[in-house]
């Protein structure tokens, strides 16, 4: 893997630390490279034959697949690799943030830089954010263990690093890169002049966008109070100028018409139907004439055949992905419409999953994730 | 660890899926995987060891843990680690490509967008 970037506020691990990680990260690379695969055969080779032999048509969709597929020894067993190796990434993680928080929320108090935080301790946590753990993150983003709690910050920062097998780059800022690429790619002439960023977390991705766009003024909003607390000590470490603030995306405190820019990077899937139907519309009240709302996600089910349908759905079943189902048959165009956007100025764009250096998130390097953008 | 050290969360809320029809089955992966973990660690901290030792002689349990790999070690461990992945999992391991599948069942359609609602 890449070796990811330390800035001053990371949780460094030690000798054993570092090696525990280490493992999980080769773990997982050998899982998706070797592992993984073999559910292909297992189901073309006996899995679909029988439900062939049994029905005498093949499955209709993904939802058939998993009737049977979840009865496969292979499948079984790639599974429960797969799910320890999540839980695995946490608790190698957790040990590093544990043993050093008191000097990272030390040091958090002493960074100077650019930027401002504010929190709002009324902000309710919504439904769709603590029924469960979301990717098993114990304590999820919201939690907190000690006053001016980061460590659920500290632990996101390196835990989604060996996640995505390191592949959102040495910063983890990956989808930042791809989003801000691509806007400027649809609008090369645009001036944006205020940006806001929706269910940041860390706010890896704005920050990104920040230190690209100097002249901007960003703002990013999360629910999670540790994690914008580390956001914002994150920023500062890497030269980023955001302000963060604790709302839900919902329904947030800013002025009508106040951004030439609404964004979220992979924040949809972890919300509800109905939070999609309003973040949409919130997102039309703030954006000014001739705003965009660009949302990056996951892909949706649509275009996928029964066992692909089925495999990428193996997150919502066992990493506590349970909101991915919802928006993998959303009907966005109609959301948007709802929200008050034309439709015509709605659209779907499959992005690529590459950045100007080539790095890619996801070993298939023919990925691409749907760009929900609507112009007002 | 000292008993005023802030303790975090380690248990995911949510129910852990059970993949096998006995649960023992779950729990004993969850062992195994967590051992070879262990066994890759010590591996790292053997191969600190003999590193160490070359360069200085005599180490002290500071120079370990002081110890990072540098870029080019750190190479060579991931190269020992997927030649031990391999090793220990060898038994569920595959990637060859599906054969086509001849039958003459009706094949599946790919998911098509729902139209739109008036």
């Amino acid at each position: 893997m890449i070796p990811q970037t330390m800035h001053s506020i990371f949780a460094k691990p030690n000798h054993d630390e570092a090696s525990r990680q280490n493992f999980v990260n080769d773990f997982r690379v050998h899982l998706a490279s070797k592992v993984f695969p073999g559910n292909f055969p297992a189901y073309f080779g006996r899995v679909l034959p029988a439900f062939i032999k049994a029905q005498g048509r093949e499955p209709k969709d993904r939802h058939e697949v998993r009737k049977v597929m979840t009865k496969d020894p292979y499948y079984q067993l790639w599974s429960a690799m797969q799910r320890n190796s999540q839980e695995m990434i946490w608790d190698s993680v957790i040990d590093a943030v544990e043993r050093q928080l008191p000097d990272l929320l030390k040091k958090a108090k002493d960074l100077k830089g650019k930027g401002s935080l504010t929190l709002n301790p009324n902000v309710e946590v919504p439904k769709y954010h603590n029924a469960a753990d979301i990717h098993l993150q114990p304590g999820a983003y919201h939690t907190d263990v000690a006053p001016d709690d980061l460590s659920a910050g500290a632990i996101y920062d390196r835990g989604t690093y060996i996640y995505s097998m390191g592949g959102l780059g040495a910063e983890n800022d990956g989808l930042g890169r791809i989003l801000q690429k691509f806007f400027h790619k649809q609008y090369p002439d645009k001036k944006i002049e205020r940006v806001l960023d929706m269910g940041c977390t860390i706010g890896g991705s704005v920050s990104f966008w920040s230190t690209k766009e100097p002249g901007t003024e960003f703002h990013a909003i999360d629910v999670g109070a540790p994690c914008l607390r580390y956001g914002h000590a994150r920023a500062k470490a890497v030269g980023a100028n955001v302000h963060f603030s604790q709302q839900n995306a919902e329904k947030t405190n800013f002025l009508d018409a106040s951004f030439d820019v609404v964004t979220s990077h992979i924040l949809l899937h972890e919300t509800s139907r109905q939070a999609i139907q309003n973040i949409f519309k919130e997102c039309y009240r703030l954006l000014k004439p001739g705003g965009v709302m660009m949302h990056l996600d996951l892909p949706q089910a649509f275009g996928q055949n029964p066992l692909e349908g089925f495999l990428w759905e193996w997150e919502i079943y066992n990493n506590n992905e349970h909101f991915y189902g919802q928006l993998r048959e959303l009907d966005t165009a109609d959301v948007a419409t709802k929200a008050g956007f034309d439709p015509a100025k709605f659209k779907i764009h499959q992005v690529a999953s590459t950045w100007d250096d080539g790095q890619t998130p996801y070993s298939n390097e023919n990925f691409t994730f749907p760009v929900y953008v609507a112009v007002k | 660890m000292p008993e005023t050290q802030i303790r975090l969360p380690r248990v995911a809320k949510g129910k852990r899926p059970q993949f096998f029809d006995d649960p023992a089955v779950d729990q004993m992966m969850t062992f195994i995987i967590e051992l070879s973990a262990e066994v890759s660690v010590l591996y790292d901290r053997v191969d600190t060891i003999e590193r160490l030792l070359d360069s200085k002689g005599t180490i002290s349990r500071t120079d370990i843990e002081n110890y990072r790999a540098p870029d080019a070690v750190e190479s060579e461990r991931m190269a020992r680690r997927d030649g031990y992945l391999k090793r220990v999992f060898r038994m569920h391991q595959n990637t060859t490509l599906p054969k086509a599948v001849k039958s003459k069942a009706k094949p599946a359609p790919k998911e098509k967008s729902k139209k739109r609602r008036k």
